[in-house]
Order: structure tokens, then C-alpha cells, then sequence
């Protein structure tokens, strides 16, 4: 199978501080206008030394990803009435845009997450049409194929997994830098990560290329946890380990300020009680990151209790990489400040629940 | 307001179908098809909010693979991969306010469906 090959080039002028250009980008229904200078910048955390952007552009290959390519004259049909988002804001007809892709949860009839996803479109396939590249949890695509046969019935799509040929990597960037992409490297497709600004960018490689090959004056990074840490401390959930299937809804996983649900689209599964939370505001929980008061060696066993000072649970343990941890908090609850978890010996450690920058509070 | 009275024919030609054509279905069929070659087909494809919907339509071509139930003239045709979905079921022909419309009720396979029930979920 040949896969078109699709390079992108950002740039956009060293100027600190001045509006460049404005870039609309319709990750859902609503166009989201942003300084250029925005989009690239890079939040430097300076507890972490492994984000020193002395060598511009980091990089790290997210081996816990997989990728399935879903291709055919129905294939945005058969993802249209499976995922949250609306797959028109792919269509280069509807939405002319550089940013190819997509920020999406996958739900059961239930309305809760059973995966996240992000869909690349990748060009039309002179012979079989429609061509789209879907990243999940790598030990997630077997499923996830299972799931998108059991609803494919007679629409014209072939599906198969793409995890032995491509690899996915996160890379971040320095305030003010322009991205520049090896264009005579085959197998490369590089988008603007789609959830939050401050993620930099998704690039889609053929395995066994390192990021550092084909992106200008980027490091791959020295910490194998970089690009877990950095979404931790940014609070965006990823994966099973983050959203276990069937365990919450897609509003408590941040989809609508992380632009991976549309509210205007049509039925796919799961839209009836995400669409009814929606315009009855109830959304009382969210997954947050918390900051731990010492580092973790072990994965809290599943939903491991959040205590407040009175002893009563107000979150569920979503994941904890050293000092970090995510959650699913109740709101109301998060800003005390003698929340704990208990370690499996029982020991208390306290932490403490923040709030992301990029939550959309005021409201679309 | 015309309510169906949903009573219930087994007029498949296969047994082992036993879809199900309720009073109603019939009638209806008998005013609308013009011609003794029309029929209603019913489909299962994917979509709608529950994962799966039904489709009503009126042709007049027959494939191969077709089930055929067949009563007082009226015909109503579900093609192979759809006729897994609804055994058991029943075709009926409903009147209300909002809607009047050809549904599948009764549907031993389905689970939950959506509220409007044009969609619906395997057990």
C-alpha cells in the first residue's frame, strides 16, 4: 500500500509579540482564530530540566500509540456515526485549513469513553477514496478495528492496523520558533496537535525514523517520560490508562475544551446523553492534574480514591508519573487544599488539583 | 389520532424468518403500493445513535439473496445481512401526531434504542 506523502511547513516570523498571521482552526464547529505566535508557544516548566529548549525542538516517540487506517468511499461515513467530533471539519471543501486532523472520543450506547482517538486525513486514494489514519492506544487497535467492523455492515471501507509501519511522536517547541520539515523524507505528516496549543505538535513517522532525522534542530529527548510529564502537567488524559473504558463521560475528559466534540453534528453513538449533559450544564466532574507532595514509584491501583480533609472521596486516581497525577475530580471539591491519596501501604500523601489554563470557562 | 392495533400475521415464506407483519403494515401497504411489483424493503445499516438503524424504503427489484414475506398481496422484502438483525421482529405501521411512519417493534434482538426509534443497539 502507498500512502500518499504529505509534508507541512510552518513558518512564521521571529517577532516576539506581534501578530503574524491569523490561523482559523476549525478542530470542531467553532472556528478558533489565534496569534501565530500563540499556536507555537511552548510553556517552559523550569522544575523540568528535561524541557531546556537549548536545542530548539523536542521530540519523543509515544510508543504507547498505535495507528489503523480506515480507507474507502464510506470511510468518513462509518467514523461520522461513531465518533463525537464532526468529520466535515477534515473536508478541505467545508474547512480549507493546514491542520489535518482531529481530536475524537469513540463512545459506547451508554454515552461514556471507550477511546480516544485522533484522526489524521490523509489525501484522497485514487483507488479506494476516503483516507483517514486513526491513532489509539497501540494495544487498543485490535479493538478498536473490532468495534468499527461490528457497524460497518455494508458500507465500502477496508480497516486495518498501521502499528508495525508508523510510529507517533510528540514534538515541542520553543516560544517563537518556525518548524521546518525535511520535505524529501517519505512517510512524514506533521499537524499541530489538536487538543491544546501548548502540546506543539503530533508528527506521524514510518517506524524506525527518529523525529530528530526530519524535523530542523530537534533533540529527541533524554527523559522517556518527557512527553508523559508534560501532558500531566497540562492535564490532557490520553489512553485507557487515563479514560478506562465505560468509566466516564466524554464532557468529565475535558473533549469539549480539548475541541473533540461537536455539538452540532448528527447521531453517532453515545450523542443522546452527551448532547443532554451538554445543554443541562451538569458537568460536575473533570479530569484534572494534580501535583503530588513526593514522587510515586507505583501505579495507583484503578480509581484509587481522592480524599478531602474530612476523609471523603472526591476524585478518582486516573494515573501517576512521579509527582504528577490526573484525576477525575469533582469540581466543587478541587480547590481544598488538604485533599490526599493513600499508597498501597496506606500512607497519606497530599496533593493538590489545579486547574488547566486552556479550560474554556466562560463558555464557547 | 389513529391508533395501529399492532395484530400480529406469521406470513413468511421461509419459517425459520418468522418476521412478523402486523395488521396495520398490511393495511397500509395494500393503500399505498400502486402496483403489484412494489414492496417495501427494510434495511439494517450503521448509524444513527445507537450504532444501528432501520431503513424503509419502496423499490421494485429483488436480489438473490432477498427474503420475501408475503401476505394478502403485499410484499416486504429484507435482504441477507439485515434479516439476521430483525428475526423475531414485527413490522408495523404506526399514526400519530408527529409522525406516521413504518417501525420495527418488538425486536428480540435489540437492546436499548434511541427515543425516536429509528436506531437501536444489539443485545
Amino acid at each position: 500500500m502507498t500512502l500518499h506523502i504529505v509534508t507541512r511547513l510552518v513558518r512564521c516570523s521571529r517577532q516576539r509579540g506581534s501578530l503574524v498571521g491569523a490561523f482559523s482552526f476549525p478542530f470542531c464547529e467553532r472556528q478558533i482564530p489565534l496569534p501565530v505566535t500563540a499556536l507555537l508557544s511552548y510553556r517552559h516548566n523550569s522544575q523540568d530540566s528535561s524541557a531546556q529548549s537549548d536545542a530548539g525542538f523536542i521530540s519523543q516517540c509515544v510508543e504507547k500509540r498505535g495507528l489503523l487506517r480506515v480507507v474507502g468511499p464510506d470511510a468518513k461515513a462509518l467514523l461520522q456515526g461513531l465518533i463525537t467530533n464532526d468529520m466535515d471539519c477534515l473536508n478541505v471543501d467545508i474547512c480549507p485549513t493546514i491542520n489535518n486532523c482531529l481530536y475524537s472520543l469513540i463512545l459506547n450506547n451508554q454515552g461514556r469513553v471507550l477511546w480516544d482517538i485522533i484522526i489524521y486525513r490523509l489525501g484522497e486514494d485514487k483507488d479506494k477514496g476516503q483516507n483517514y489514519l486513526l491513532e489509539t492506544d497501540k494495544d487498543q487497535v485490535d479493538d478498536v478495528l473490532k468495534h468499527l467492523k461490528k457497524y460497518k455492515l455494508r458500507k465500502k471501507a477496508d480497516l486495518f492496523s498501521m502499528s508495525d509501519e508508523m510510529s507517533v511522536w510528540a514534538v515541542a517547541s520553543p516560544p517563537n520558533e518556525s518548524v521546518t520539515v525535511a520535505s524529501n523524507k517519505s512517510h512524514i505528516f506533521l499537524n499541530m496537535d489538536p487538543r491544546a496549543p501548548d502540546l506543539g505538535y503530533r508528527l506521524i513517522l514510518a517506524s524506525g525514523t527518529q523525529a530528530s532525522d526530519v524535523v530542523t534542530n530537534c533533540k529527541v529527548a533524554d527523559d522517556p517520560q518527557w512527553y508523559e510529564k508534560l501532558r500531566y502537567r497540562l492535564g490532557v488524559g490520553e489512553g485507557v490508562v487515563n479514560h478506562p473504558p465505560g468509566k466516564c463521560f466524554p464532557l468529565e475528559a475535558n473533549a469539549d475544551y480539548l475541541n473533540g466534540v461537536s455539538f452540532r453534528k448528527g447521531c453517532y453513538i453515545g450523542q443522546e446523553l452527551t448532547a443532554r449533559t451538554q445543554h443541562t450544564g451538569a458537568v460536575r466532574k473533570r479530569l484534572m492534574p494534580l501535583t503530588l507532595a513526593e514522587n510515586l514509584d507505583e501505579q495507583p491501583e484503578g480509581d484509587a480514591a481522592v480524599a478531602n480533609s474530612a476523609g471523603k472521596q472526591v476524585g478518582k486516581l486516573r494515573g501517576v508519573i512521579c509527582s504528577l497525577g490526573l484525576a477525575l475530580m469533582r469540581i466543587d471539591a478541587s480547590e481544598d487544599t488538604s485533599l490526599h491519596i493513600k499508597t498501597s501501604t496506606g500512607r497519606k500523601v497530599g496533593v493538590t488539583a489545579s486547574q488547566p489554563s486552556w479550560w474554556n470557562t466562560e463558555g464557547p | 389520532m389513529i391508533r395501529s392495533k399492532a395484530r400480529l400475521t406469521d406470513v413468511s415464506n421461509d419459517s425459520s424468518d418468522s418476521v412478523l407483519l402486523s395488521e396495520s403494515c398490511i393495511k397500509r401497504l395494500k393503500k399505498i403500493s400502486k402496483n403489484p411489483d412494489d414492496y417495501l424493503r427494510l434495511t439494517v445499516d450503521g448509524g444513527g445513535c445507537s450504532g444501528f438503524q432501520y431503513n424503509f424504503r419502496f423499490e421494485n427489484q429483488i436480489k438473490p439473496d432477498d427474503h420475501i414475506i408475503e401476505k394478502e398481496g403485499v410484499k416486504v422484502v429484507v435482504d441477507e445481512t439485515s434479516i439476521a438483525f430483525i428475526r423475531g421482529s414485527t413490522i408495523d405501521y404506526h399514526e400519530e401526531l408527529i409522525r406516521s411512519t413504518f417501525r420495527v417493534v418488538s425486536n428480540p434482538n435489540a437492546e436499548q434504542g434511541c427515543s425516536c426509534g429509528a436506531s437501536f443497539a444489539l443485545k
